[in-house]
């Protein structure tokens, strides 16, 4: 049987394999020691990043307090001129509170006196008005027979609590009498009470 | 040497680039990590500027309007102080009402002055009483009410009684109990 064609038999290049395989070079596409460094430059370039970042955000802090401090420095002296003002102003309105908590008028009396002039029915003739403990009582005659007399009485009370002058003054307006009194003929007497708001603390 | 450590320094002379790369993100992670916590104190400290600028602004803003009340206050009280009345002394004190009756043309034929209430609590200010009776035509009297109440003294009616004198006539007779402000 021939050499060559003997299945088994070694070819003419065949030698002994002596590669330390551990110490070859890679022969990949990518190496693995490439990859490995890309990750390691991606985590180290993206820790340089945030910490720019906070940085940046810790000058922005602290130029913004620099700006506000620079600002409250610049107008200390008018802020201090403002709040002796201030003290001032306590001091002299306290003065002005005193004296109205004193002296604080309940009514204006011109004024309603003016006013229930301004309001009163031709036929109505005012002869006193007296302010006691009681309230403002108004007390005159109306020349008028008994019902018609009621009537516009009445009416003028309804008036008054309306008037946009006079009704916000009082609690309460009323028609407290109406008599004919000693006289004779179509002369009625009446009475008017006005009940003060009580005064506000 | 430790066999670990020894590993560990193999590794890194195998793996230069990858242990510089550590160590530069370690340190400044632990930069990161400070100024993380700086930062949070910064932002406690700039918004207490902010507000305490914020406020001295909005100050700053009202100043002139401050400037403008305070004048209309002085103003105020010293007109209050220039013109309190001094409980003993009667004749000026009548000359006040006394010179609205000459203005007026209303007639007083009485002034009575009271004594001030010890209740008052202010120690500035003190209500001196009084009692009139004017007497006139009602534009007359109702001129003497009005220049009271309106007049330079602080003035608080207390009581008052309006009445005609006849039932015919045109004259008027006011009853007044009033308050001035008097200095204590």
């Amino acid at each position: 049987m021939s050499r060559e064609r003997d299945p088994l038999g070694l070819s003419h290049h065949w030698h002994v394999d002596l590669r330390i395989v551990a110490e070859l070079p890679e022969d990949n596409v990518v190496g693995k020691r490439f990859l490995t460094n890309v990750v390691f430059s991606a985590v180290t370039v993206g820790v340089m990043l945030f910490t720019g970042w906070i940085g940046y955000q810790n000058w922005t802090l602290r130029h913004l307090i620099a700006d506000w401090e620079k600002r409250m420095a610049d107008n200390r002296p008018e802020v201090a001129d403002i709040k002796h003002m201030q003290q001032e102003y306590a001091v002299e309105s306290a003065k002005i509170d005193q004296a109205y908590a004193l002296v604080k008028p309940q009514l204006f009396v011109s004024g309603f006196v003016i006013d229930l002039g301004r309001t009163r029915p031709e036929q109505m003739v005012i002869d006193t008005i007296d302010w006691t403990e009681a309230g403002i009582m108004v007390r005159g005659n109306v020349r008028e027979n008994s019902q018609r007399a009621a009537t516009l009485l009445g009416a003028y009370t309804k008036q008054l609590v309306q008037d946009k002058k006079i009704g916000p003054l009082f609690r309460e307006i009323a028609l407290t009498s109406l008599d004919r009194g000693a006289g004779s003929g179509d002369l009625l007497n009446f009475e008017l009470t006005f009940r003060l708001k009580a005064p506000k603390p | 040497m430790n066999p670990l450590l020894a590993q560990f320094i193999a590794l890194i002379r195998r793996y230069p680039y990858c242990a510089a790369c550590t160590v530069v993100t370690l340190l400044l992670g632990g930069i990161a990590w400070f100024l993380i916590g700086q930062n949070e104190d910064l932002e406690a400290v700039r918004m207490d500027r902010a507000k305490e600028g914020e406020a001295m602004l909005t100050l700053l803003v009202g100043g002139s309007t401050q400037r403008q009340e305070l004048a209309a206050a002085r103003e105020a009280a010293r007109r209050i102080e220039d013109n309190l009345v001094i409980e003993t002394n009667l004749a000026e004190n009548a000359f006040y009402f006394y010179k609205f009756e000459e203005q007026t043309k209303a007639r007083l034929p009485e002034l009575h002055p009271l004594t001030s209430p010890a209740s008052d609590t202010s120690v500035l200010y003190r209500r001196v009483p009084y009692t009139l009776r004017i007497s006139g035509t009602y534009e007359q009297v109702w001129s003497f009410l009005y220049a009271i109440e309106t007049g330079p003294r602080l003035a608080n009616i207390t009581a008052f009684g309006f009445s005609r004198r006849d039932p015919d006539g045109a004259g008027i007779t006011l009853d007044l109990s009033l308050e001035l402000l008097g200095k204590k």
